[in-house]
């Protein structure tokens, strides 16, 4: 078999495990945990017969390994379960939400790309200069800062004391979000803020790395301006590490979309996630966990291949 | 990594904790350092101390709902009418004792699990190592929710959850720098001497990690701190009526237009306390000499 289709099997193969291995971690993992799930949907209204109803009717009664089973089996065919304890279809309870949500992080993505890697580059290219410096500044004070936080502090300053934009997202459902983009600038742009931060240094200290090395030294010897030299020569090489920076930040942004959904009421799938844990309806939670996971576990598959695919070295070898 | 390592055979008395003292010392009297212990150590105080000097009790209705800030109550109310100061001097309490004590679970699960992983090798190491390869896999504000959704909502659910997260990150680093340490020579000289594996690891190896411990620390407790108030925030940490600073933020929403202020403060000591930490760590990261980017996810 060709080395690289090889490789590539390899890593699928590793992604399809990591995925089982989850799934079994969130649902066998959980069912070990005290109470059940017909249980906790009830609340206080549970009486022994209703939770007895309740389970029969779902098949909570079934042995735990059964259930995973054909959990695991819906979940290949598209079925994500059934919420509790209405038992409306989970996919039904996402609907036209999971739009929503990827136009979020969607459009947060197309903008942290260029954003980090023109950050990076220019904060690389004079260590400790200006940029460099003010940079460093905000990027620390925001990497670690929660979300909801700098989402609060941005709803009070843009729209209760500038009244720029609104303070929730509210979308209206028979209408294209990009009707109105007003609703989307906070919620992405508190998505990209801490973001931002973590690519922005990742992607700068790659860049360091890359000047530094002799073939670009030479080329500094030859007389190339700078800018000539970070764009023509030190970029290409910082592609794929920027390409490793992004996909690490997947399983961050997700979390992230999660939060800023919730600041802002916007009417996505980690807002449904949320009522789902207060309601404490368990199939929707775990679905939506695994669907998370499987978005991860997906990217970082693709970002290792373009990695591969993009370096004549590891091409070869693979 | 390689750089804990040369500490720690740098130092004349390989196992001493004063070397980690020194540090301690060495961090404070950085620029960032100093700010970030000022910093860390204002809100610390507030967090404790506060509840001493709060002129009112965080539960009892004083005026208005959403009334803006006067001279009696400095902060304005909240949405019930309580003293919008005395809950914002009751509500730090939890989020840090919270934050703290699931550092402090995931550390003493998993630099054990971690050392005896790196001393072992074998089925143990590889078990670890999956085990937190997978559990990487998932967004921690994820996993966390799907424990609080199975579990039901409580602060103790909350830290155990967070110690669970952070488990798999713990077990990673401490198990690298263990594989690291167990290569050097004392602990290959304790080997030939006969010590049985778990004598390797409290007596020689354990020892060793005071200064990654300490470069780590701030890293677990900065995500430990932003989990336990997102969480608050969300209604699932510290139930009503406590007062609570992440919660304080949420239930006052809706008030957001008319009354700012009791949002306002308690988000920026939450920010204020996530920056200071920072600020520490990248003085430990920069004096040990690692790279200070945040781990997370």
């Amino acid at each position: 078999m060709n080395p690289l289709l090889r490789e590539i099997v390899f890593r699928l193969g590793a992604g399809v495990l990591t995925l089982l291995a989850a799934s079994a971690l969130i649902y066998l993992g959980v069912s070990a945990l005290p109470g059940d799930a017909a249980t906790a949907a009830l609340g206080r209204d549970a009486t022994p017969q209703l939770v007895e109803g309740l389970r029969k009717q779902f098949g909570l009664d079934r042995p735990v390994l059964e259930r995973y089973g054909n959990w695991l089996a819906g979940f290949v065919r598209g079925d994500l379960g059934h919420s509790l304890p209405t038992g409306v279809p989970v996919a039904h309870v996402i609907g036209d939400k999971l739009w929503n949500t990827v136009v979020l992080a969607g459009v947060t993505m197309a903008l942290l790309v260029p954003l980090a890697t023109i950050l990076g580059a220019v904060s690389a290219l004079r260590p400790d200069g200006i940029v460099d410096q003010s940079t460093a500044a905000i990027t620390l004070s925001l990497i670690a800062t929660p979300q909801f936080v700098i989402g609060a502090i941005l709803a009070v300053v843009f729209a209760v004391w500038l009244k720029w934009l609104p303070a929730v997202s509210l979308i209206d459902p028979s209408r294209p979000i990009f009707a109105r983009p007003s609703i989307l600038v906070l919620p992405v742009v508190t998505l990209l803020a801490a973001a931002l931060a973590q690519s922005v240094r990742m992607i700068r200290a790659t860049m360091i790395e890359v000047l530094d090395l002799p073939y670009i030294e030479a080329a500094r010897l030859n007389g190339i301006a700078a800018w000539r030299l970070v764009l023509r020569h030190a970029l290409p090489n910082v592609v794929a590490p920027a390409i490793q920076v992004l996909a690490y930040n997947v399983p961050w942004l997700l979390g992230g979309v999660v939060i800023v959904e919730s600041v802002f009421e916007y009417r996505g799938v980690g807002l449904t996630l949320i009522t789902a844990v207060q309601t404490r309806d368990l199939p929707t939670v775990e679905a939506l966990a695994m669907l998370t996971t499987i978005v991860i576990v997906a990217t970082s598959f693709f970002a290792d291949i373009t990695v591969i695919l993009l370096n004549p070295r590891l091409r070869r070898r693979a | 990594m390689s750089s804990f390592v040369s500490i720690v055979r740098d130092s004349e008395v390989p196992r001493s904790r004063p070397a980690a003292l020194v540090l301690l010392r060495d961090v404070i009297s950085t620029r960032g350092g100093r700010v970030g212990a000022v910093l860390v150590g204002v809100v610390l105080a507030l967090a404790f101390l506060g509840p001493l000097v709060a002129p009112f009790s965080p539960t009892a209705l004083v005026d208005s709902p959403f009334s803006t800030p006067t001279r009696a109550h400095l902060l304005g109310t909240d949405m019930l009418g309580r003293d919008g100061l005395s809950r914002f001097l009751w509500g730090g309490r939890t989020l840090v004792l919270t934050a703290f004590a699931a550092t402090m679970m995931a550390y003493l699960v998993g630099i054990p699990l971690g050392a005896f992983a790196g001393v072992r090798g074998g089925v143990l190491d590889i078990g670890a190592v999956a085990f937190s390869d997978i559990m990487l896999a998932i967004p921690s504000l994820v996993f966390v929710l799907v424990l609080i959704a199975a579990v039901g909502p409580s602060l103790s659910m909350v830290a155990i959850g967070i110690a669970a997260v952070e488990l798999p990150r713990v077990i990673r680093i401490f198990r690298a720098i263990t594989v690291e340490v167990a290569a050097l020579e004392f602990v290959e000289v304790a080997r030939a001497r006969g010590e049985t594996t778990a004598s390797v690891v409290f007596r020689e190896i354990l020892p060793n990690l005071w200064t990654p411990l300490m470069a780590d620390f701030g890293f677990r407790l900065t995500a430990s701190i932003v989990l336990v108030s997102s969480l608050s925030y969300l209604g699932l940490g510290q139930a009503p009526p406590a007062a609570d600073w992440g919660l304080m933020i949420s239930e006052n929403q809706i008030g957001l237009t008319i009354q700012p202020w009791i949002i306002v403060v308690p988000a920026v000591t939450i920010a204020i306390l996530t920056f200071g930490v920072n600020l520490l760590t990248d003085a430990f990261a920069r004096r040990i000499g690692r790279s200070s980017a945040t781990p997370r996810g």
